[in-house]
């Protein structure tokens, strides 16, 4: 009796979730906190429903509390006429620049389903140049579904034609309530190739790792052109890497380096890499004690930065090489 | 305690304050409103008195106009006031339409004007001759649904979400009865054309 519960509690153990998942999570509920739509099929059109969540969530799920920045886009671009839809541009750049694809990584529910999925034991398809060229396909989808489509046709393209979290939350997650079966009749062959293609981004992700993300996610591109800026996300720093490849290998995304923009700024990198050049931006504001090898004060006068006149940045480098430095010369 | 732990102690603590607010607030709090209508969605039932033409004369006491009455046959519903230029310039293309499709179409103009919903007779008998907005067909010529504006209307009009007073606004509403297409502004017989085909 008692080695069963140790089994369980040591399942538990092996189980336990990262943090990014409860995050994940987390993210996932609060965009849907909306549960009792769920059960009664209606769904909220409150006050919140104008603004966007960072993360691709469909409006009509019946969860949804509020909008998903990709629909509203579309949906500005086709009814702009000749006006900027400032608003919903403002939002995405505005979740751009601080947390840039660390939405793909964090807080993006269709994320989280195909990671959830990616956990079934089975062989993996692994990275690779056809997955590289395949990654651009996105830009493509951006360019002409989420752009030239509304612009030119008013219609929302990518929400049409693809989008498969549309698809699940907005088809079946309204329509398949009981309460909602008078919709069922206006279903077309578009619901049919859409839920066709949702099958297939299903089973697609059980084998290849984020398939959606990777391969058509318009958001995510959108996202990734901010990856070098955003204020959260992981950074590399050049002095300390010893360009080993470790990072690269270990990711399951189509990067090159590092934070760059296929980087959906998961974080798994930073364990992984030998010379810990891999860090998390903005660490200073929250530096713990034990990863400097000696107080700042003790590596560097602070009086010191006044007689020199270097770049401020540069003296930076220097004191956090410099506990690195001095394990060295010990081993020596 | 050190900084760190400090922190994500009260980043959790905040976290779960919101996570709880919002599951109380969007389940317990926000009552359900009245359901919005949208594309999709099943158009309500409601009743509005209808115009008829008598000796080419209007009077009101045409057969109720009940949407669920007319299942398998495509509504054409459209809002328009007297005093709304384009309004009464689409209404010989809505004409058109239901000319052209007599058998599967069913239109339906409402007028959005509460002041003459009583007197809407009067003026399209009278003052529609004078009226400054030419017409292609005489109006008693018209073979469209002339419905009485009341507060059946009133309701649908804003249940559509069409921004307070916007005219013209036209839905359409599919054989079985689920609102298909919902637009402000003008339309004209293409575009009624490109809509309503589909749906037969």
């Amino acid at each position: 009796m008692k080695k069963f519960f140790t089994k369980i509690k040591d399942w538990f153990v092996r189980h336990k979730p990262t943090k990014r998942k409860v995050i994940q999570v987390y993210a996932a509920l609060l965009y849907n906190a909306n549960l009792k739509g769920f059960i009664t099929g209606n769904i909220y059109k409150g006050p919140t429903k104008n603004l966007c969540v960072p993360g691709l969530n469909c409006y009509s799920c019946p969860g949804a509390i509020a909008a998903c920045p990709l629909g509203s886009l579309q949906n500005a671009l086709s009814n702009s006429d000749t006006r900027l839809p400032a608003y919903i541009f403002g939002i995405i750049i505005l979740f751009g620049l601080i947390l840039g694809r660390t939405i793909c990584g964090w807080l993006c529910p269709v994320g989280l389903g195909q990671e959830l999925l990616y956990k079934i034991k089975t062989p993996k398809l692994k990275k690779s140049k056809v997955t590289r060229v395949l990654s651009y396909l996105k830009y493509v989808v951006l360019l002409v579904l989420v752009v030239l489509v509304p612009l030119l046709f008013a219609i929302p393209g990518f929400c049409e034609f693809i989008c498969p979290a549309g698809t699940l939350e907005g088809g079946v997650g309204l329509l398949g309530n009981p309460e909602n079966e008078n919709l069922l009749s206006i279903l077309g062959p578009l619901f049919s190739w859409k839920f066709t293609l949702l099958v297939l981004i299903i089973v697609a992700s059980i084998f290849i790792y984020r398939s959606f993300c990777r391969f058509l996610c318009p958001l995510g591109a959108i996202y990734g052109f901010f990856s070098k800026i955003a204020l959260l996300g992981i950074k590399l720093d050049q002095n300390k890497c010893t360009d080993c490849g470790l990072c690269i290998s270990a990711c399951k995304m189509d990067i090159k380096k590092v934070g760059d923009h296929e980087c959906i700024q998961c974080g798994e990198c930073i364990a992984v890499c030998p010379a810990k050049a891999i860090s998390w931006k903005g660490e200073k504001l929250f530096v713990r004690g034990n990863d400097l090898g000696a107080p700042l004060s003790e590596v560097k006068p602070l009086n010191s930065l006044l007689h020199k006149q270097e770049d401020p940045t540069q003296v930076c480098v220097e004191t956090q090489n410099m506990p690195v430095e001095e394990v060295q010369n010990d081993e020596k | 305690m050190t900084k760190n732990k400090l922190f994500s102690i009260v980043a959790t603590a905040l976290a779960s304050i919101l996570m709880v607010f919002a599951l109380v607030y969007y389940n317990f709090i926000v009552k359900d409103e009245k359901v919005d209508l949208s594309v999709g969605l099943p158009c309500p039932e409601f009743t509005v008195d209808t115009y008829k033409i008598e000796d080419g004369k209007f009077t009101l006491g045409g057969e109720p106009f009940n949407p669920t009455a007319q299942r398998g046959k495509v509504l054409v519903i459209n809002f328009w006031a007297t005093w709304c230029a384009p309004c009464k310039a689409e209404l010989s293309e809505f004409d058109q339409l239901q000319k052209a499709y007599p058998d599967d179409v069913v239109v339906i103009t409402l007028n959005g004007e509460a002041r003459t919903a009583e007197n809407l007779a009067k003026w399209l008998n009278e003052g529609a001759s004078n009226d400054s907005t030419p017409v292609e067909n005489k109006w008693n010529e018209f073979s469209i649904l002339f419905g009485k504006y009341d507060t059946a209307a009133q309701d649908l009009y804003q249940m559509l979400g069409f921004s307070s007073g916007a005219l013209p606004a036209t839905m359409i509403v599919s054989r079985n009865g689920a609102i298909a297409f919902i637009t402000e502004g003008s339309m004209h017989y293409d575009d009624l054309v490109r809509e309503v085909l589909p749906l037969m």
